[in-house]
């Protein structure tokens, strides 16, 4: 990467001389490497030279890997293939799941974090260089369950190895240390080391010619520390200073070290381009450099990706498939339309969250809005089925191919244009299908589900991280830090338990072996020196440490690091978390109130497209808000994620039962006459035909056996009914379902009767079915809540009206009107209904009843739209955020 | 100031022996605690010998400090005050002695104190035990899993229908609950959050046979404690009561029992029997039989019969609880195979432990876990007792002493890990008696309030009746109070020792009280103030009167923390509305829901309208929001704009700016600055981090000044914040996963450090305040609505341990069933919590206590007449002191003003204002589409690779040969596959590269030279760093020579590419030299410092083995 020249990166003084003497610098990392060779050029330039012999700087892996490859080509190590660390973790992957079906008695719930710990433990065995085959070793392992499985896994493993020819990078340095020494070697500096393992150790010393340690500063800088109360205080305070260090000199050189790197790295970052100023439009320069990302399959790009190959399954979850709708990656020209809107409410109508691709490739095909029909996602969606990836099996590198045809249908990624970042992210996609493939050898063949997982953790492997131009300001973990040099450093999160950390021990390794050979995390004496060497070098590469923690986290109180014990700790007060700019913007505005109660009122022109019958005035004596967001906007909520039946499904199959019963039975006497196994085959039969006009769509979506179970619920509760029904005096049914029209003022209401009874004196009874719980109050008021029936009573020559609750256990009438002698319906009206109406009679409540429906109806028809619900009518409206009714309270100005 | 309990404090920190202390409020238990963990400490050969578990992460952290400053202090030989800080200083240098001697520098190193969480414990052993805790490895666990509960659900439903034997059982649950999923759905998801009481019994190690087995026994040990309880009571009359029961029988026809019915539930029937002639359908005594019952009138003895009925039940009333114990045999559960309520319990019974399976599954796929399982983990790797892990050497240390606070908090898989933890200690301490192993139990029963998160407060009552694997712990308890003055101390006792149950029950979870004794003297008079408000607008009247207390309290120095304690928020709102209207400063903690947050309404409307184009809810939310507020009018207008109004395409529609017409004129701009806003956020979608787009849009938008209160800006951060934590977990813009997140937060506080607090009671715990205040004591808590689903712990006093459960059977009240009996059991539970919490609460007050309640009754009474007021409801807390409270309280004399409707506004608030638009980038501008090209053609790349290694390798052999000799094709072929090729992409590859090297071999006129050895300061892949006006570069030279003959010095750059198939050679050399002319030119200057020769530039290609210079390249 060119390298701007003017900055100075490192103090050479103490390496110069090695430098100068040809000796070959090894550094613990490559960023440390890259700082001296930076620092090496930008000195050659200002001594003005045009070329030059690279400078011998190189981190130690590179080193020992370089070395391995020319003791390759001297024909002194046997060739074997490096393995990756991917590679190497899905080969644990793979021997441990091959182990789990041999020695079926253990299950895992990780089994990708058992890879890891057992990478690790293979990795520090190996660089402790102990003898996995000596029994002194084996033995201990033997000792209990976790390990004596890890030493199993372990044959296996190197059994894989040995088949496959690779070898991971601590197997090829062990061979480094059975070659020749070669007669050119050269004198090794070692710079900066905190801690090497046996095994670098011991090949250090074979390759080299003399070895020898330096540190590359010695400075003792002072440590100024600091206590925040909490951790967003003490982010905020470090990027208030280093926004003001930068702006002072913006050549400064800065490192902020976290030691909760995972935790706080976000919010870092976004204080940091608070006090920056770089959260908008110059969102892309933020001078400071991260040492890590997000993980590639959580850039947005990646993540389409990732679902469009989704796509080739069998189901999509609802978020990807907005995912999807909304990416800026793929080619989404009718994303806008309203048949993309149509189609998403079909989908939150079906109500499942998993929606099986069958369904949404005809959907998304067939839906039509006017004249224009079907949408691009549905030929992509036909298109990648067609690929017939779901069933095949192959080797990774021909999934790559596969993976390229599906990407192509959705035009991945998309029409541009990338952002720079996105640019690189795209890049990386294509090293991560490489890395991909080269598992063939590996792994084999593997199905569709298998590969995308693959894919994905392939993803997960790899760190996408903006590439910024090289800046003075860095964000590092702690170790990355280390012999790094800065004018001052800024160490944050020094809790007592992170500083040193709480030890780790691997367990697959006994602990006693671990203790023994110091491994890595092994015991707190062991963090304990680590920790205390690093900041050493922190102290010894700066002129100011400044370390801080915070006094509690989430709310638990914290103690400082025990490395802080002899600097007194500057405790500072709280600074308010919210931004300057919002108080700001707070401040400089006002807010007004309006009145907005009633909306234009209804066009007769519009009077056509309003739909529904009662449920008009039902909502309008709910809440007129509601009615007019329904009715006049077309706003309604989305449904929830469900399983099973919908309460409407199970309400409709219902009625559909009821109606072809009571074709049937006709009558009372009908009903009275049957034998009970002919009324139960009436009553199956009348299920039957219920069940069988269910949509296709719901009985996929809700699976058949859902609906055999709703058919058994059905024949109990419709004996269950007919027992009311058969109690009744005689009646007769004249009417099922009869469509009718009213004329309230001048809205025309069109509904359906579920029933009519024509009673012995002829006088007629009319029925809903229900199958909640019901109540008349909702009849009565000034605004009945459940207006319907009240409505029919307005209708010629309606006697009573009763809501017929079928409902298991709890099956009943429950009706008003003037007949006598049907149990629930009650006769006796100003009884009935005192606490709400100061009806004498049934004629007496009819009229009321058509002046205030006629009063909804003309209420609504003027534009009423006052946010004024019934007590209970927000519970199941959904409209809470448009309407605002909770916020009343809290909005008071 | 004397200590009515030292010797008893002394004697706890005895640490060869086990104790269990009971600890009242106010008794100084940490201090206890932290003495006795230092005791321990110059005990054990690793400080992470003793363990310490605390219930909170703050406990933990809290002890932790205590203790590392005690050791500190210690070391500082810092001065010591008082006689009980002597007793801690001695005990820390004894500690600290003990650690310079093992060099465990435990005064700094704070990892190594054991003093953990059950959680953290837990999570530790779950690590060390990958494969014992079949974890695998760490895992994380989520403080939330209902939605993994509910996709285990899921796959629980996937089977209904199948062949498996739990199919059955499923249906029958569905069809119980009439065939609706999601309601099953729901009950389940309850179950699997509390599936650590459960999974013992029914969890995913037994067969669902096995679950009903459990099931069984465990109700019939039920049955049979609870006859057996009652066979004592009525031990004094059994024959009396057999006798009349035996007549009376006799009269009604009925069998004739031989003997008092056995405790056992095969005599169920008989028990009932006795119940029903005793008392009547309300539950008391009956007064008098008559021939219904079997006590016909008539002869002398009939007489005598009745007469002796009657003095029995004279006598048998004087015991208080027999009546109702007795009605309690009316609803002890029936395992009757024909009940359905029975069978449903067994259906449940056998689908759990599938469901837990379930629930595992689920943990696997989505790589998180909960708590619970980190906890059930952690217990399997302990192993069972049969098997028990080797812990010692998994953790390189034994545990050998373990403290553990607040006990009585303590749920069964607690109480199971301390169970499995001290295996074998019984025997140890039998063989070791100068080095026993000790368990350290601190706890009060009286203050145990989780019930709600599973605490159970008899397994503290059990723990400390009989210790833990034969370690029997001496029991101990504190009585003094350090906290609260005498006058307090002495009202606490005087009211409460008659409000708690007379005796502890460990089934029950029944705890007695016990006195405290008062360390400080008495204070202010009066301590307590108890205060009654009845009549129309007794509510608000207490509000005003407490908040007008709480204006003088604040004003007194003499009181420097004051404290508002309620159950719930319900509660305490009124105080908090009118302290809001008066501007006094309070912190409140958790009180207000989040979610009612006007900043999070905007917010998450703002985040559902971005994720969901057809969420129109969200988008006309939108329009309606302060910086939008289209009138109704407006809105009308712009509803029609669509060819389908139904499916309108808001975004859309905002975002092309084509507004239909009709518009008035301020909507109109309204819509257009809302339009750009989100056409700027379209452009900016995925680009910028999530937080920093979702905010930088509702800047735009003008959100933050939409509020009518400053404390909303903290509302909206918080949401920001939860945005970022969202990205950082990889859940992206997750409505579900917000709304979840947001509803178990609350507001912010109002003012952080004010001397005034509001909290929950349950919050309070372990708090103190000069002054505490509890209001609205007689509200009672919720409605008694019906659960669907009951269960409870069952814990026998005779060792017993098991789990209950039922389902609602649509019984009704009095009838036998599983259900009600859980039914009343959670009653009574509920209610001795409510009595422990008020204790908890009363028991904050250092100085001073106000407790008040709203009464009911009293309608229709004279103005000076005493009125008729009813006793509180059971729920509330006031239930269990009312008799103290009824006795001794202040009835305030109701207001009789009008009150005052409360309107609904209900007007459109607006921002007066529009903010400034954003930029947008103008659609015209195209900086291309900036798509790299996909880099698929590794192969390729790899072939060229080698084919470098491979020419650099022929340059240094001495003699060009004149085939590629075999080392060299095996060599070619190694690097090819560790580049990572294989099959058959290597062999293709290494024929390619195989190619090329001959070819170059075979071309004697430029191939041959150029690889000579015979040059003169030739190099192959050399690497230069060089200055190019300031700034460095490296590069690599493919091969660079001085050529003998001629003199020149070239620089010679290799490439593998081919002419395609319709390109002449001439052209593809023409492009090919001008796309590397730059790279050439660098490549130049940096040789031509290297001497004196004349440099030569050219690419040569191995495929057609060609070498094409470039002479305006030349000097
Ligand atoms: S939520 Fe309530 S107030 Fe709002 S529209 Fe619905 S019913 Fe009316």
């Amino acid at each position: 990467m060119p390298t701007d020249s003017t900055r100075k990166y490192f103090d050479l003084t103490r390496l110069r001389p090695s430098l100068e003497a040809g000796h070959l610098l090894v550094t613990p990392n490559q960023r440390l490497a890259r700082r001296i060779k930076a620092e090496w050029d930008r000195q050659q330039v200002e001594q003005g030279r045009s070329v030059w012999q690279p400078v011998a700087v190189i981190a130690l892996d590179h080193w020992l890997q370089q070395c391995w490859q020319s003791a390759l080509v001297q024909g002194e190590v046997q060739p074997r293939i490096p393995l990756s660390a991917l590679q190497e973790k899905e080969l644990w992957t793979k021997v441990i799941n091959a182990d789990r079906q041999e020695h079926g008695q253990y299950s895992l719930l990780q089994t990708s974090s058992a890879a890891d710990l057992a990478k690790q433990a293979r990795s520090n065995l190996l660089r402790a260089r102990l003898d996995m085959q000596a029994s002194s070793v084996t033995s201990e392992f033997m000792l209990d369950q976790d390990c004596s499985t890890f030493r199993r896994w372990l044959q296996r493993f190197e059994g894989q190895l040995t088949k496959t020819n690779y070898a991971s990078a601590e197997d090829r340095w062990l061979e480094l240390l059975n070659c020749k020494v070669n007669a050119d070697a050269r004198p090794v500096v070692l710079v900066d080391f905190d801690d090497l393992p046996p095994l670098h150790r011991d090949c250090v010393e074979h390759l080299a010619s003399t070895v020898k340690e330096l540190a590359s500063a010695t400075g003792n800088a002072k440590i100024s520390a600091r206590s925040y109360a909490d951790r967003p205080e003490e982010l905020t305070a470090i990027a208030r200073w280093a926004a003001q260090e930068y702006r002072q000199n913006p050549n400064c050189s800065l490192g902020v070290l976290l030691a909760d790197m995972q935790g706080d790295r976000d919010p870092l970052e976004y204080l940091l381009r608070r006090e920056f100023g770089n959260l908008g439009d110059n969102y892309g320069s933020l001078p400071i450099n991260f040492s890590t990302g997000i993980t590639l399959d959580r850039a947005p790009v990646i993540r389409d990706s990732l679902r469009m190959l989704a796509s080739c399954g069998d189901a999509l979850t609802m978020a990807d498939i907005l995912g999807l709708i909304t990416s800026r990656f793929a080619d989404n020209a009718d994303a806008g339309s309203e048949r993309a809107i149509k189609l998403l409410q079909q989908l939150f109508r079906d109500g499942a969250e998993q929606v099986n691709l069958g369904r949404l490739r005809y959907l998304s095909r067939s839906v039509k809005v006017g004249e224009e029909r079907g949408l691009g996602l549905g030929d992509a969606l036909a298109a990648c089925g067609e690929l017939r990836l779901q069933r095949s099996k192959q080797l990774p590198s021909a999934w790559v191919e596969s993976f390229s045809k599906a990407l192509d249908i959705w035009r991945w990624p998309g029409m541009g244009p990338l952002d720079s970042l996105e640019f690189q992210q795209v890049e990386a996609w294509y090293k991560v299908l490489e890395e991909f493939a080269a598992l063939d050898p590996l792994l084999g063949k593997i199905d569709f589900n298998a590969a995308v997982a693959l894919l994905k953790r392939c993803c997960q492997n790899r760190i996408s991280q903006p590439q910024t131009a090289d800046t003075g300001i860095q964000v590092l973990g702690p170790l990355e830090a280390a012999g790094l040099q800065f004018d001052s450093i800024w160490f944050c999160g020094l809790q007592g338990n992170r500083w040193p950390a709480q030890p780790r021990p691997n367990p697959f390794i006994p602990m006693a072996l671990q203790r023994k050979h110091r491994m890595p995390h092994s015991s707190s004496e062991r963090e304990w020196d680590y920790a205390s060497t690093l900041t050493g070098q922190y102290r010894a590469g700066c002129d100011l440490l400044i370390a801080s923690y915070s006094r509690t986290l989430d709310g638990v109180p914290e103690l400082p690091s025990p490395l802080l014990e002899e600097f007194p700790v500057v405790c500072e007060e709280t600074v308010t978390s919210i931004p300057a700019h919002w108080l700001a913007v707070a401040a400089n505005s006002t807010l007004e109130r309006i009145t907005d109660h009633r909306g234009p009122a209804v066009t007769e022109a519009e009077q056509s497209s309003i739909r529904g019958g009662s449920g008009i005035l039902q909502q309008q004596a709910n809440c007129p808000f509601r009615a007019f967001a329904s009715k006049r906007l077309f706003v309604e909520p989305l449904d929830e994620y469900r399983t099973g039946l919908s309460a409407a499904d199970r309400g409709s199959i219902l009625h559909d039962a009821l109606y072809a019963l009571w074709g049937e039975l006709q009558d009372s006497e009908t009903l009275k006459a049957q034998e009970l196994l002919q009324l139960d085959e009436k009553i199956s039969a009348a299920v039957a035909s219920a069940i069988d006009a269910v949509p296709e769509a719901i009985c996929q979506l809700v699976g058949m056996h859902c609906l055999d179970l709703e058919s058994r619920r059905l024949q109990k509760l419709l004996i269950e009914w007919l027992e009311v029904e058969r109690s009744r005096e005689p009646f007769k049914v004249v009417a099922r379902e009869e469509p009718i029209s009213f004329q309230l003022g001048s809205l025309c209401l069109n509904m359906r009767v579920d029933r009519v009874d024509e009673l012995a004196d002829g006088s007629r009874l009319v029925i809903d079915y229900k199958s909640g719980r019901s109540s008349l109050s909702d009849w009565l008021g000034e605004r009945p809540a459940q207006p319907q029936l009240p409505l029919y009573g307005l209708a010629e020559n309606v006697a009573a009206l009763s809501f017929a609750q079928v409902r298991t256990r709890d099956c009943r009438l429950l009706g008003l009107g003037s007949v006598a002698g049907i149990a629930g319906v009650q006769d006796d009206i100003p009884k009935a209904v005192k606490r709400y109406s100061a009806a004498e009679d049934w004629p007496a409540l009819v009229v009321e009843w058509q002046q205030n429906l006629t009063r909804l109806a003309g209420e609504f028809l003027s534009g009423e739209a006052k946010v004024d619900p019934l007590p209970a009518a927000c519970n199941y409206c959904g409209l809470q955020s448009f309407c605002r009714v909770d916020l009343a309270a809290e909005e008071v100005l | 100031m004397t200590i009515a309990d030292a010797s008893q404090r002394a004697e706890a920190l005895d640490s060869v022996r086990s104790f269990c202390v009971t600890a009242p409020a106010g008794s100084g238990k940490t201090e206890l605690l932290i003495q006795r963990f230092l005791g321990l400490l110059a005990r054990v050969q690793r400080p992470e010998q003793v363990l310490a578990i605390t219930f909170t992460r703050k406990a933990a952290a809290e002890m932790r400090e205590r203790v590392l400053q005690a050791l500190q202090a210690a070391r500082d030989d810092a001065p010591v005050a008082g006689e009980h800080e002597q007793i801690t200083r001695t005990l820390a240098l004894a500690a600290l002695a003990r650690s310079n001697q093992e060099q465990w520098h435990v005064a700094r190193d704070i990892s190594r104190l054991n003093i953990k969480t059950i959680d953290s414990f837990c999570a530790g052993l779950t690590r060390q035990m990958p494969i014992l805790s079949r974890f695998g490895g760490q895992a994380r666990a989520v403080d939330d899993a209902t939605p993994l509960y509910a996709e285990a659900v899921l796959e629980l439903f996937s089977i209904a229908g199948s062949s498996r034997p739990e199919a059955d059982d499923l249906d029958a649950m569905l069809l119980h609950f009439d065939n609706n999923w999601d309601r099953l759905s729901e009950l389940l998801i309850i179950m699997l959050g509390k599936r650590d009481q459960w999974h013992d019994y029914l969890g995913t190690s037994r067969s669902p046979e096995q679950a009903e087995e459990r099931l069984r026994m465990t109700v019939e040990s039920v049955v049979s404690e609870t006859l057996g309880e009652l066979s004592i009571f009525l031990d004094p009359w059994q024959d009396e009561i057999l006798d009349l029961l035996c007549y009376a029988r006799q009269h009604l026809g009925e069998s004739i029992p031989e003997e008092f019915p056995a405790a056992h539930a095969d005599d169920m029937e008989l028990w009932r029997a006795v119940g029903q002639m005793f008392l009547t359908q309300g539950g008391t005594f009956r007064k008098s039989v008559n021939v219904n019952n079997g006590f016909p009138t008539g002869s002398d003895d009939a007489k005598a019969r009745k007469e002796h009925f009657k003095d029995l039940v004279t006598r048998m009333n004087e015991v208080p609880g027999l009546a109702r114990e007795l009605a309690a045999l009316a609803w002890l559960p029936r395992m009757d195979n024909h009940s359905s309520a029975w069978q449903l319990v067994l259906h449940l019974s056998r689908v759990l432990p599938l469901l837990a399976a379930c629930l595992l599954l689920v943990f696997e796929r989505r790589s998180v876990v909960d708590h619970s399982q980190v906890a059930l983990s952690a217990l399997d790797a302990l192993g069972e007792d049969d098997e028990p892990t080797e812990l010692a050497l998994r953790l390189d240390y034994s545990i050998e002493h373990i403290l553990v606070d607040e006990f009585q908090d303590t749920a069964s898989n607690q109480y199971n890990l301390v169970n499995r933890l001290t295996r074998g200690w019984g025997e140890h301490n039998a063989i070791n008696p100068n080095a026993p192993r000790t368990i350290f139990i601190v706890g009060d029963g009286m203050q145990s309030i989780y019930g709600f998160r599973n605490a159970n407060v008899g397994l503290f009552l059990k723990a400390r009746q009989e210790g833990f694997n034969g370690v029997i712990p001496k029991s101990l308890a504190l009585r003094c109070n350090f906290r609260s003055e005498q006058g307090l101390v002495d009202w606490v006792n005087a009211s409460f020792s008659s409000a708690f149950p007379a005796q502890d029950n460990v089934r029950r979870g029944r705890v007695s009280f016990t006195d405290a004794v008062a360390v400080k003297g008495p204070g202010e008079e009066p301590a307590v103030s108890l205060n009654g408000f009845w009549g129309d607008q007794a509510r608000e009247q207490e509000a005003n009167w407490l908040v007008a207390q709480l204006e003088q309290g604040l004003a007194d120095s003499n009181l420097e923390t004051i404290a508002v304690l309620g159950r719930s928020r319900g509660q305490l709102s009124p105080v908090l509305q009118l302290l809001r209207q008066r501007n006094i400063p309070f912190a409140a903690q958790d009180m207000d829901a989040l979610a009612g947050s006007p900043a999070i309404v905007d917010l998450m409307t703002l985040c559902r309208a971005l994720v969901n184009p057809a969420d129109t809810v969200a988008w006309y939310a939108l329009l309606r929001a302060p910086w939008c507020a289209l009138g109704l009018a407006d809105l009308k207008v712009f509803a029609s704009a669509a060819q389908d109004p139904r499916h309108q395409n808001v975004h859309r529609l905002l975002c092309d700016e084509v507004l239909p017409d009709g518009l008035s004129e301020e909507g109109k701009q309204r819509l257009i600055h809302v339009g750009r806003c989100l056409r700027w956020a379209m452009e900016k979608r995925d680009r910028l981090a999530l937080r920093v787009w979702v905010e930088q849009l509702w800047l735009h938008l003008g959100g933050p000044g939409c509020f009518t209160q400053q404390r909303f800006l903290a509302d909206a951060e918080r949401f920001l914040a939860l945005l970022q934590l969202a990205e950082t977990e990889g859940i992206g813009l997750d409505i579900d996963w917000l709304g979840q997140r947001i509803s178990r937060l609350y507001a912010s506080g109002d003012t952080p450090d004010a001397k005034l607090q509001i909290m929950t009671l349950h919050k309070s715990k372990g708090l103190e305040f000069d002054w505490v205040l509890i209001p609205a004591l007689a509200r009672a808590t919720r409605g008694d609505s019906r659960d669907i689903l009951l269960w409870d712990e069952y814990n026998s006093s005779g060792g017993q341990r098991g789990f209950l459960l039922a389902a609602d059977d649509h019984a009704d009240d009095k009838s036998p069933g599983l259900y009600n009996f859980l039914k009343k059991q959670r009653k009574e539970k509920s209610r001795l919590e409510t009595t422990r919490l008020l204790y908890v609460g009363s028991t904050r007050a250092v100085k001073r206590l106000t407790l008040s309640a709203c009464l009911s009754g009293g309608e229709d009474c004279a103005p000076d007449e005493t009125p008729a007021l009813k006793p509180p409801g059971e729920g509330s807390l006031l239930a269990s002191v009312w008799p103290t409270f009824e006795r001794q309280m202040h009835l305030h004399t109701p207001l009789t003003a009008e009150k005052t409707p409360v309107t609904v506004s209900g007007a459109l608030l607006r921002l007066s204002e529009l903010p400034s638009t954003p930029s947008l980038s103008p659609v015209t501008e195209t900086n291309g589409a900036n798509i790299p090209v996909p880099a698929l053609n590794w192969l390729e790349r790899h072939v060229g690779t080698v084919i470098h290694e491979t020419l650099e390798q022929l340059s240094l052999l001495t003699q060009l040969p004149s085939q590629l000799p075999d080392h060299l094709l095996r060599q070619a072929g190694q690097s090819l596959a560790m580049l990572g090729l294989s099959g058959e992409q290597l062999k293709i590859a290494q024929g390619s590269v195989v190619k090329a090297a001959q070819s170059t071999l075979d071309d004697e006129q430029w191939g041959r030279w150029l690889l000579s050895a015979e040059h003169l300061e030739a190099a192959s892949e050399l690497a230069l760093t060089i200055n190019e006006s300031g700034t460095v570069h490296d590069i690599i030279i493919d091969r660079t020579f001085v050529d003998a003959h001629s003199g020149q010095r070239w620089v010679i750059d290799y490439k593998s590419s081919v002419p395609e198939p319709a390109v002449s050679v001439e052209v593809f050399l023409q492009a090919e030299a001008k796309r590397y002319e730059e790279q050439l030119r660098r490549y130049r200057d940096a040789v031509v410092t290297m001497g004196p020769e004349p440099v030569r530039c050219a690419l040569y290609f191995t495929g057609i083995a060609v070498l094409h210079s470039l002479p305006q390249l030349n000097t």
